[in-house]
Formats: structure tokens, sequence, C-alpha cells
């Protein structure tokens, strides 16, 4: 792209959502060096952005609250950023229907706020405190509520997306229950912004839980908070269920012996009998290491803590992958991590293992740390995704895995049709698409 | 075609290919009746790569072929034009895997749904899904639909079961989509293939999630003097934070008819509406909620509460329900259900609308409903034989529509576009909206060739705003 072309665009956005970044080191992105960021206001004024950027054929990178930006494959040359932070606000919140309509900048903590006062909940469960709407749709964001949540895909009832080219376009609708047309809100979903982006959503949203109870039991031996794991994952109550390793454990407060190897930590939230009834199953099947327990206001903050620690950046993490088999395989791919002393967030309901090396691990250990996690996601049968990853390691492999067999010609065959210029994330995500 | 009729053959075996006229009279619709075209030929392969040969040898003989599953479909998604030909999967029907620990089962698309619920059933699992059909209807018919039930309230619909699938592709290229984590990398093609009515490939084999069958279950019915209570009521359950695993309501029309067929399930008939309701879970939480309910009923002007005492009372009520259908058929040769949703807190004054626009067309009107999702099926029964009425089913079908999508509702909530609802899309979706979805059938099916004529308006890209030759067109295709 040349510099002419940024220049002109420059000079005919509206001033008001142009920032110029002259300072060294200004924002950079796996290298990348951004020179302009463009912070539309409205869905009018994002269209018309892209609309110019189309025509002049200069690629951009799309960011939401920035939470998750160390996830994809190293970006094309860019330069642009286009940023959703002002296409932020509840439109409509229904709650009668129990459905909320909001702009795709929005943060999240602002709708879980807005929908509380009347009983609902929003059942998208991403962490980062900046995490909007738009990226955790566009990320197909984890987080250990989606247990009881569902993943995002289930909660997203429709979306209105701008097209590569500046068309604003809408599917899906705002009603709970819907087959009319395509389903294009699911391939938008997880498309980390490759296909158009995404202006605004209409969400699903869950009723408040009456009661919450939280569990936390230890476990000297992995396999066995694993297999305990799974069976309160099912019950059915459960909300959220996580495996920790101590070293997580610790950075989400809680306390452990130091014959630990595994904490479980379950959510139970619903009916309060049925929560009661729950967690006291688990006291017992747990005899005489008694979980500690906590209900409430204070219980929530436990698994607001874990996702979290999730999204925790290089500071605190140097590398992190997520591996997602079946329940069965979960041993198999977990054991290879723990005897890399990998730090582990397994959700055995979900059949997700996130395995992180510590912030100062050397060049060798990342690098063996890598390996390790090729070869527990080929033990597990699973699949696999580098979360984040140092940016000078990301030309080496494809974040995403090399799991995808003929169909990865389809899924570019999908971007030619909706991106033929390849401006959205050029090459961020899954073969380098 | 006879050509093609031969390759078939040789293909699936001389029994599996059927082209006599009165072997394909069966096929020249499906659940939609109102426009009917008999097939070239029907087709009914074992294999998935007898399927593959099927596509190819239709492909170069540049001949159109629509995947079929038991044709329970409502909106004509499997019609077939005269020069198609039918690949129906009813003889691809084997449970390929069952995998208890991992609560997965890998099936050909031709299984009948309840077959896989009843195949893991001593094992404490079943298969969520459950259209009212689905005695006969299969699993494959059921993801190309995206296919709902009742139960839908609480469990989701087909795409929230789905983990992976095989599909041949219009080209016969046979992928493979998804993972049976739930997690593939890259786009969601299984969540756009889920409901795409069999435009995009033929299905092959599925993966679905299998659920633990609930602790407990308790069943009501309430009896309301008009449906606009029975709203209230639901609304006001919902509201209150539960989460039932079912609210449907039957209006008066249709508990008359109910109760003067082999479906009675002892409803009294002056009733204005009953609101069956059903709650499942945990045994030690139904108490408290089933009380609850039965307030909210009461308090919203519910005149009796009925809980069933035991799992035959519980089926004696929703075989009131789920043979509602079948008994309308009593009124008379032909039904017309509609199938929009309309944001539940709309549901009273747009069922008010739903019986004005019948009375005023004269039509025999009935509501049986999803109410807990918002989706309605206003059922019209008429002769279809009788032009004029005819007709007056279609206007007033397509004010029903209108009256819901000037609320925020949509065309249709589990029974999908097919041809029935196709020319309606631009009621709802920009030009730039149904764009954006033929690029997607472009990547899939770029010459149209699989299932050709369903979903997208047909007349939009070639006569914009010429309504003469738009209707001209119309009487080509159809």
């Amino acid at each position: 792209m040349t510099a002419a072309a940024i220049e002109r665009l420059r000079n005919s956005v509206e001033s008001e959502i142009l920032e110029v970044i002259e300072e060294r080191p200004g924002i950079q992105v796996d290298g990348r060096e951004i020179n302009t960021v463009l912070s539309p206001r409205d869905p009018e004024s994002l269209s018309r952005v892209l609309e110019q950027l189309s025509e002049e054929q200069i690629p951009v990178l799309i960011r939401g609250g920035g939470t998750r930006m160390g996830l994809g494959n190293r970006p094309d040359e860019v330069e642009v950023l286009l940023s959703t932070r002002s296409l932020s606000g509840v439109r409509r919140y229904e709650p009668d229907d129990g459905v909320v309509e909001v702009s795709g900048g929005t943060p999240l903590a602002e709708v879980r706020e807005a929908v509380l006062d009347k009983g609902w909940v929003l059942p998208i469960d991403a962490g980062g405190s900046l995490a909007t709407v738009g990226g955790a749709i566009a990320s197909a964001a984890y987080g250990p509520r989606c247990l009881g949540f569902g993943p995002v895909r289930r909660n997203v009832l429709g979306l209105e997306v701008v097209s590569a080219s500046g068309t604003l376009t809408r599917c899906g609708g705002r009603v709970v229950k819907n087959v009319t047309g395509y389903d294009l809100a699911k391939i938008y979903t997880g498309s980390l912004g490759t296909l158009g982006v995404i202006s605004g959503a209409w969400l699903r949203l869950q009723p408040k839980p009456r009661a919450i109870e939280v569990r936390v039991a230890e476990f000297s031996e992995s396999d066995q908070a694993l297999a305990m794991g799974i069976v309160a994952s099912r019950r059915s109550s459960a909300r959220a269920c996580v495996l920790l390793s101590p070293e997580v454990a610790r950075r989400v407060g809680l306390e452990h012996s130091l014959a630990a190897s595994f904490l479980l930590l379950v959510e139970f939230a619903g009916e309060e009998s049925e929560c009661r009834h729950d967690a006291s199953w688990l006291e017992s099947e747990m005899g005489a290491t008694r979980p500690s327990q906590s209900s409430g206001e204070e219980a929530l903050a436990m698994f607001d803590a874990v996702r979290e620690s999730l999204v925790a950046g290089p500071e605190v993490a140097s590398v992190r992958v997520r591996i997602a088999a079946l329940g069965t395989k979960l041993a198999a791919c977990m054991r290879p991590l723990i005897k890399a002393s990998a730090r582990m967030t397994v959700d055995p309901g979900l059949g997700l293992v996130h395995a992180e090396l510590s912030a100062e691990s050397s060049a060798a250990a990342i690098d063996a740390f890598i390996e390790v996690a090729r070869a527990a996601a080929e033990a597990a049968s699973g699949t696999l995704v580098f979360e984040s990853v140092p940016s000078e390691l990301k030309h080496k492999f494809d974040v995403f895995g090399d799991g995808l067999g003929p169909e990865l010609a389809l899924m570019r065959r999908l971007k030619e049709e909706f991106d033929p210029k390849r401006l959205l994330n050029p090459g961020r995500f899954v073969g380098r698409i | 075609m006879s050509d093609l009729v031969d390759e078939l053959r040789a293909i699936v075996g001389q029994e599996a290919c059927l082209s006599r006229p009165e072997e394909l009279f069966v096929y020249e619709c499906d659940g939609l009746t109102l426009d009917a075209a008999t097939p070239s030929a029907v087709v009914l392969p074992e294999t998935t790569s007898q399927v593959v040969d099927v596509v190819k040898a239709c492909r170069r003989h540049d001949t159109p072929f629509v995947p079929r599953g038991a044709g329970t479909g409502l909106s004509g998604g499997a019609h077939a034009k005269s020069n198609a030909v039918v690949i129906e999967t009813s003889r691809m029907k084997r449970i390929i895997e069952i995998d208890l620990e991992n609560r997965i089962a890998r099936v050909q698309p031709g299984l009948v749904n309840l077959q896989l619920s009843e195949a893991v059933s001593h094992h404490g699992l079943y298969y969520a899904p459950d259209p009212s059909s689905q005695q006969v209807c299969t699993i494959g018919g059921n993801v190309a639909e995206n296919s709902g039930g009742p139960h839908t309230l609480k469990y989701g619909a087909t795409t929230d079961h789905v983990l992976s699938l095989e599909i041949v592709m219009p080209d016969g290229e046979v992928l493979v989509l998804g993972h049976n984590s739930g997690y593939g990398p890259g786009y969601d093609l299984v969540g756009v293939v889920t409901g795409s009515e069999g435009t995009l490939g033929i299905v092959t084999e599925v993966t679905v999630k299998l659920l633990e069958v609930p602790e407990g279950i308790e069943t009501m019915l309430a009896i309301f003097p008009d449906v606009v209570s029975a709203c209230r009521a639901v609304l006001d359950i919902i509201g209150s934070g539960m989460v039932p695993a079912a609210l449907e309501i039957i209006d008066r029309r249709t508990i008359q008819v109910v109760e003067d067929s082999v479906y009675r399930a002892g409803l009294p008939r002056t009733a204005g509406a009953v609101l069956l309701a059903e709650l499942d879970g945990a045994r030690c939480a139904l108490g408290d909620q089933l009380a609850r309910m039965q307030q909210f009923c009461r308090d919203a002007g519910a005149s009796e509460v009925r809980v069933a005492k035991d799992a035959d009372e519980r089926d004696l009520f929703w075989k009131a329900r789920k043979g509602s259908f079948g008994a309308m058929g009593r009124l008379a040769p032909d039904l017309y259900v509609h199938d929009a949703v309309v944001p539940r807190a709309q549901l009273p004054g747009i069922l008010e609308q739903v019986n004005e626009i019948g009375e005023r067309y004269g039509l025999v009107l009935a509501n049986v409903f999803h109410a807990g999702d918002g989706n309605l099926h206003p059922i019209i029964s008429f002769d279809k034989r009788n032009a004029e009425e005819l007709d007056r089913v279609m206007k007033a079908g397509r004010e029903i529509l209108e009256a819901c999508l000037a609320v925020g509702g949509v065309l249709t909530g589990e029974h999908g576009v097919g041809t029935e609802k196709r020319e309606f899309m631009s009621l709802l979706f920009s030009d730039a909206d149904l764009d954006a979805m033929m690029k997607l059938r472009n990547c899939f099916n770029p010459e149209g060739c699989c299932n050709p004529g369903k979903m997208l308006p047909i007349t939009r890209a070639c006569v914009e705003s010429n309504p003469a030759a738009r209707g001209a067109l119309l009487e080509l295709i159809s």
C-alpha cells in the first residue's frame, strides 16, 4: 500500500474519527507498525470508512477492546487499525423478551450491568475488562461459564455486519428461534473479523439464577481430579467447572496444600434447592477432604477471576494454547503437559485444556513447550489453537494448527467471496486466510 | 434422461432407483402440498460413495438433484421439478457409532429422529431436538431444516446439537466439517450447513450430542378463558426467571378439533385456550417451580390447572398437542401451517391480528404454538381444488406474515423457507443481506445444481423493477 493512499484516506474521513500515530513505538500488532487509527461512531460512518478503504485497497486490522490482539497469525502488511470502541452502547433492552440489542463495540461489562437490574444475565463469558461484544463474537470467546451459558454462537440471535466493501447487512433477527435464510451469524462468529466488521448484535439473555454455590476441592492425583470434574460438570445445575493447576489457582486467589496437583472449582447456579443438592452431592463424594464453600456474590467473583486469568497478557504467560478433545481423551492430553510443568485450566465438561508457560521462560523452553502442546493435541485427537505466542515465532507455524484438510479450500472460497481484496485482518485466520 | 436413469440404476441397483410414474407419485411434494411436480427419478443410496456417484452422474447429465429425508418438511424444501433427480436417504439409516462415555452418536442421515433416542434410552440418554414429526422425520432432514420442536425453548434447535458433518459437495467431493469436540478450527461451516435446506450439499453423516434424560419431569395443563390470558401467563413465567422445558398453547378451535379426534385428552371444549407447560431437571427443584408456575397461571386467569400424575397422563397431555395437526386433517382436505416467530411480548397482540385476518378472509384458522419461543403456527384448513378459497388462503397467509414482521418477527422459526416463503424473503431482508446469503451459496453450490429454487428469491436479481416480467418468470419456474 502506498503512503499516498493512506494520505488520501486521512484527508477524506471525518477528522473526529481519525487518529494519526506518529510517535515510535506507537501501536504494534505482531510487529506491524500502525500509523492510522480509525474509530467510526456509528454503522453508517463505519460503512463509509470501509468503502473508502476498499476503494483505495488499504488493508486494516480490526480491534474491539484489544483483549485478544495476540490471537491469530501474523497479519500481512497493515498500517491502519479500525477500532470499534466508539461504536458503543446498548441500543435496545427488552426485558420482557430476554433479549438485548447492542452496538458491536459495547464492552461486555456494560451490557452485563445494563441487563442485571431486570433479572437477566448476559450469557457471554469472555475475559478482559475492555472486551467488547463484537470482539467476543468474532473470536468465539470462551469463558468457564460457557458450560451453562452455551457457546457464543448459541447466544447470538442476529448480527449487523458491515462488509469489506462497506455494505451494511443484517442476518438472523431479534427472536429466539429463527431459520429464515442461511444462518450467516454462524460464520461471522469465530471468523476473527475476516469476513466483515460486526457493528451490532441481538443477543439472547439468560435469567439470573436464584442461587449460586461454589465448591473448591483439592486433589493430589490429576486422574482423580479429572474423573470427578467430568461427573461434576454433568450435574444439572453446574454452570461452570474447571480444574486449575496450583499456579493458576494461586493466581485466582485460591489456597491449597503442597500436595495439590489440581483444584476442582465448580459453580452451581439456578434454583436454590437444586444448587444445594448438587453442592452437597459434591461434598459427600469428596468425603474427608471437605471442599471449601462459597455462596452468592462472593462465589460469583471466583469464576470471574478464572475467566480473567485466561486472557492474562505476556507479562503472565509467554505462550498459551487451547486444546479441544473428547472427555475420554483429556487424560492423554493432560499427561505430557503436566510432565512439562505447564500451568493449566481444564474444562472437563466442554473438553478444553488451556495450558501456558510462565512469562520468564527461555526461548528454548518455549520451543520445547510448543512441541509438547502439539504432541498433547495429537495424543487426544484434538484440535489445537495457540492463543498467544511471541510474535517472532508466528512465522514458523499456523497458530490455528494444521489440522484442516480439503475443507480449508472451502474456507478460502468463503474469504474470496466476502472479502475478495483481502482487506479485513489479512493473513490472521486459519491457513493465513 | 433414460441414459441417466440407466447410470443411476448401475450405481444404486435396480430396486433402489424409481422412475415409473406410479412410483414417483409420492415424491411430487413434501408436507407442503400447495405446489407439486414429479421428479424424473428417485434414487435411494445406501452409502456415501453411492451418493458421490449419483451426484457425479447428475452433473455429467446437467441434471439438478434434490436431497430428501422422510418428506415431512412443511416449506417445500424437498420439492423437485420435473427434470430433477431426488436423492432419498431412507436407506442410509444406520447408527454408525454410539460413544456413551462422551455422549455422542454418529449416524447416517436417514435415521429416524425418535429411533436415535430409543437406541440410547436404556443408557439414560436421548437426542434432544423433538419435532412433532419425530416418529418419521430423519436426522438428515432435521439438519437441513435446523428443526426445532416443543423443547427448543430450553434445549435449543438442531444446530445446538450437531458437532460435525460429512457432506457430499455439489461437485461430488466429500468433506468432513467440524470436529467431534465441537471446536473445529476455521469458519463454522457446520453452523451454516445446518439449516441450509439441502442447498449446500448432501449431508451423509451426522455426529450429534446426546443428553442425559432429566431426573424428573413435571407436566401441567392450564385452562384459560382466552388465548391472551394464556400468553400473559407465559410471559410471567419466563419473566420470573424460570426456564421451562416447553410452553405450548392450543387455542379454542384446536381444542374442539382435538377433542373430536383420536387424540382427545379430555380438554374442556368451552376453554378459550390451554397452556401445556413442562419442567424438567433435578427432582428436588421441580416442586417449587411447579408451584410458582401454577400460581402464575391462576393469576393470569386460569380456571383450572391439572398436573400430570404419571407418565401416562403426561403422554395424554402431549398427545393432544402433538396430534393437533393430524386432528386438523378432519376439517378439510388441505392444511396450510404457518411458522412465523414474533418477540414473545408481542404474542397477545399478534394473535388477535392473526384471528382477525382469518375471519376477514372467511377462513377456518386454528392456533397451536410454541408460546415460550414466540413461534406461531396458525393452521388454515381449506380445499385447494377451490381456486377462490386458495386465493384467500394465500392472501391471508401473506397478511399474517406481514403483521408478524411489523412487530419485529421473522418468516420461519423451524419449518424453513423452501419454495413457500422464498419470495417473501425480501420483506425481511435487504438486497445486500440476500447478496451475502448468495455469496455463501456460491462457495458451496456455484452452479446451483443442488436443490435449486429454494430459500433465496429467484426473481430478485433478474427482474428487479419489472412486475410484469416477474410474474411471467414466476409462471415459468413454477
